[in-house]
């Protein structure tokens, strides 16, 4: 463990009472959260549509989360009260820590891009007032729904200038690849705002779930919610986002290191095959698909895989260190401490646990 | 990234083709490629062998492709080739057998790649049979490097398994094909009888990217992938999520004696697919119970790997600290995918050097053992 204070670049605090969100949203949609305020049906989810098994058995809240044999689960009390949530950090050697939202995960499979965004509005004002204004400690991300794309510009510009909200935050999985022409707008904003953006993979219930649909085990789907990453970034790369912004950078959250290796590696190889004399040309980029890597990307370790510290230095190296920013995910069952991390030089731990963030963040 | 070296296939390109000359090569990604539709269909039953004539007949382009379309070319002679390496005959195949100094190839079929996704099973039984007996009537009895894959129709399970069984003593198949992916997950029980089939008859299953139905396709996102340069890194995902499925519904458990031959996905990817299952199956192994290894010992145990497309943008240091990892001399089988236009050529010739024991392993005797050639 580095004795160093760390930054945590992922971390799920709860934000979602619709109790609470109901005072943030414009009055068409109060008396939906008005209901889903009185209910508790954990088929539809509260607020966001949620997969019917997701908090019942593979996810939160299990009343058997303390027992050894039964895997990791999160106790709510602690991601529902801010002091909790941050002493919780603060014991965990967690000197600041970008809050990226908990069952906001699922607003990419809110169907209606109106309400998504209203949602999305709502929480960036209750994540300020009630996360934000009494800690230094704690980092907001602005939420956006992409598929509303002239709302959550507006959003961006609503924070732009606001030093507790240190990046634009999107999940993944929604129905368009977040390349997509639509979403252009959005881009301009995040550049004209100078934030980076940080992409969560999702799993939204509503949508697929991974590119066969959804999987018998939570294991197989947790082992494929990497997909809706890997097409956004071929997507967000060939439809030249970062060719017109090549200042943006992008913080992968939620699916660990190394899976970009192979993605951006076959991207290029075919980049690299697509010559014309197939038929099949390539649309022009500035650079080859692997090169955004460093120009552009960050990855949270978040969840760091299971291997040896020898192969985790080595996909280390390949990755880059320069662009590994350390996230626990805390507290998801699933979560990470810095004990993780492989044997890395100081150098390169300290960009690791803190100087990549805070270049990137603006800390 | 400053460890990123580029190679160059071209420059090392005749010096591979050497060096494994020594060796026993088989190549087990190779398609043949039906040019005439009237003479397969002299290979099918009635009624569909009208059906396939009809298809043959329409001035349509999707439809008189038997099951599925691409969007690149296929020249009979492709990639610049010697003028007699074709895809079309077994003299045209044995010319890029010698061409590249290979032994056997393993066959399975061009246009049948989408089968999986036919609505009907009958019919895409039907034409899996049809395209079986051809490949043993034209290919398989004219050379003995030609090995032939059993395509089954994975939709249709037990008349998959009828298949497996029709075959089993035709010494020249040598392994069951699956196209992936109809549109589910190919860990679920409902496609155990093909596994079944496959244990009982001693036969590995091949699984090789195929062509899902909407709502799916083969990517997240994929109907709104615009280009091919889009679509084709993508498309590895919908082989990916077959390997978490097959582990952890179990089928490692059910078919221990099954062995799983992934192509056409490259390797890259294979440790972190490692590290992701081992961290989600030790939190979360109380809902698996049937599980007795971790995901990662299933997958050195069982599965093997076709090394097209290689992602050889990696470099030759990052690419051996890969093999390293994936235990490649006990896992990786050579394949080109020939003809495809992302044929391996020439940059899988720039496989980098290793062991001689370990080159031998890949190039052919992996491939030699599981498929008991």
């Amino acid at each position: 463990m580095t004795s160093q204070k760390v930054i945590d670049a992922c971390v799920h605090q709860w934000t979602a009472e619709p109790g609470k969100l109901v005072d943030h949203v414009p009055e068409k949609w109060q008396r939906r959260l008005n209901i889903k305020s009185k209910i508790q049906d954990p088929i539809s989810g509260t607020v966001m549509p949620t997969i019917p098994w997701y908090h019942a058995y593979w996810n939160e809240d299990s009343p058997e989360h303390d027992r050894p044999d039964s895997g990791a689960y999160t106790n709510s009390a602690e991601y529902k009260s801010p002091s909790e949530f941050e002493g919780q950090l603060a014991d965990a050697g967690v000197e600041t820590a970008l809050l990226t939202g908990h069952i906001v995960k699922f607003l990419s499979a809110v169907p209606n891009p109106e309400y998504a965004a209203a949602l999305a509005s709502g929480y960036n004002a209750l994540v300020k007032e009630e996360w934000l204004a009494d800690s230094n400690n704690l980092k907001g991300a602005i939420l956006v729904a992409p598929e509303n794309p002239e709302a959550a510009v507006a959003e961006i510009e609503k924070y732009a200038d606001d030093p507790d909200m240190v990046s634009v935050l999107v999940y993944g999985g929604g129905k368009l690849p977040l390349g997509h022409d639509y979403l252009s707008p959005i881009y301009e904003a995040i550049a004209e705002a100078d934030l980076p953006l940080t992409i969560h993979t999702s799993g939204n219930p509503t949508n697929r779930q991974t590119a066969l649909g959804l999987p018998e085990h939570y294991a197989t789907h947790d082992s494929n919610l990497v997909h809706n990453h890997m097409t956004n970034m071929i997507s967000l790369i060939y439809k030249g986002v970062f060719d017109r912004h090549p200042d943006l950078e992008v913080v992968w959250a939620g699916e660990g290191v190394s899976w970009v290796l192979h993605n951006l590696w076959r991207a290029t190889r075919y980049w690299r095959n697509l010559d014309g004399s197939t038929g099949s040309n390539p649309p022009n980029l500035r650079q080859e698909p692997i090169d955004y890597l460093d120009s552009n990307f960050y990855f949270t370790t978040y969840p760091l895989e299971e291997l040896t510290d020898e192969f985790n230095e080595n996909l280390f190296e390949m990755v880059g260190t320069e662009n590994i920013i350390y996230g626990s995910g805390y507290p998801h069952w699933n979560h990470d401490t810095p004990d993780v991390l492989p044997s890395l030089s100081d150098g390169d731990m300290a960009k690791i646990t803190r100087k990549n963030a805070q270049r990137v963040y603006g800390l | 990234m400053g460890s990123v070296q580029e190679t160059n296939g071209l420059t090392h390109a005749d010096e591979v083709t050497r060096r494994i000359d020594d060796y026993t090569v088989v190549d087990v990604d190779v398609h043949e490629i039906i040019v005439d539709t009237s003479r397969f269909a002299e290979y099918a039953e009635e009624p569909w062998r009208r059906r396939i004539e009809h298809l043959g007949q329409t001035d349509e382009p999707l439809a008189s492709s038997l099951v599925g379309t691409f969007d690149f070319d296929l020249d009979p002679t492709p990639h610049g080739l010697e003028e007699d390496v074709k895809t079309t005959t077994p003299e045209g195949m044995k010319a890029f057998m010698d061409r590249f100094n290979t032994d056997y190839i393993l066959i399975h079929g061009h246009q049948m790649e989408a089968v999986a996704n036919v609505p009907e099973k009958q019919f895409a039984h039907a034409m899996c049979k049809a395209h079986n007996n051809m490949l043993l009537d034209e290919f398989l009895l004219e050379d003995e490097g030609f090995k032939g894959s059993i395509l089954v129709a994975p939709q249709a399970p037990e008349l998959a398994a009828e298949e497996i069984h029709r075959l089993k003593d035709e010494d020249d198949f040598v392994n069951v094909h699956i196209s992936a992916s109809p549109n589910g997950l190919l860990g679920d029980e409902k496609y155990h009888p093909i596994y079944e089939a496959a244990e009982d008859t001693g036969m590995a299953i091949t699984f090789h990217p195929g062509y899902p139905n909407p709502p799916w396709s083969s990517a997240f996102g994929g109907p709104f992938l615009e280009s091919t340069a889009q679509a084709y890194p993508a498309i590895g995902q919908h082989m990916l999520v077959h390997i978490p499925s097959l582990i952890f519904q179990g089928v490692m458990e059910k078919f221990p004696d099954l062995d799983h031959i992934f192509l056409e996905q490259g390797i890259t990817w294979i440790p972190w697919m490692m590290g992701r299952m081992d961290k989600t199956y030790e939190q979360r192994k109380h809902e698996l119970p049937w599980l007795e290894k971790k995901p990662s010992e299933y997958l050195r145990e069982s599965f093997y790997f076709g090394t097209q497309p290689l992602e050889e943008p990696a470099g030759v240091q990052n690419m051996l600290q890969i093999f390293d990892m994936i235990d490649a001399e006990n896992t990786l089988m050579y394949s080109t995918d020939f003809p495809h236009f992302d044929f391996d050529f020439p940059s899988v010739l720039a496989i980098p050097q290793l062991p001689e024991e370990t080159e031998r392993a890949i190039f052919g005797g992996n491939a030699m053992e599981v498929l008991n050639i």
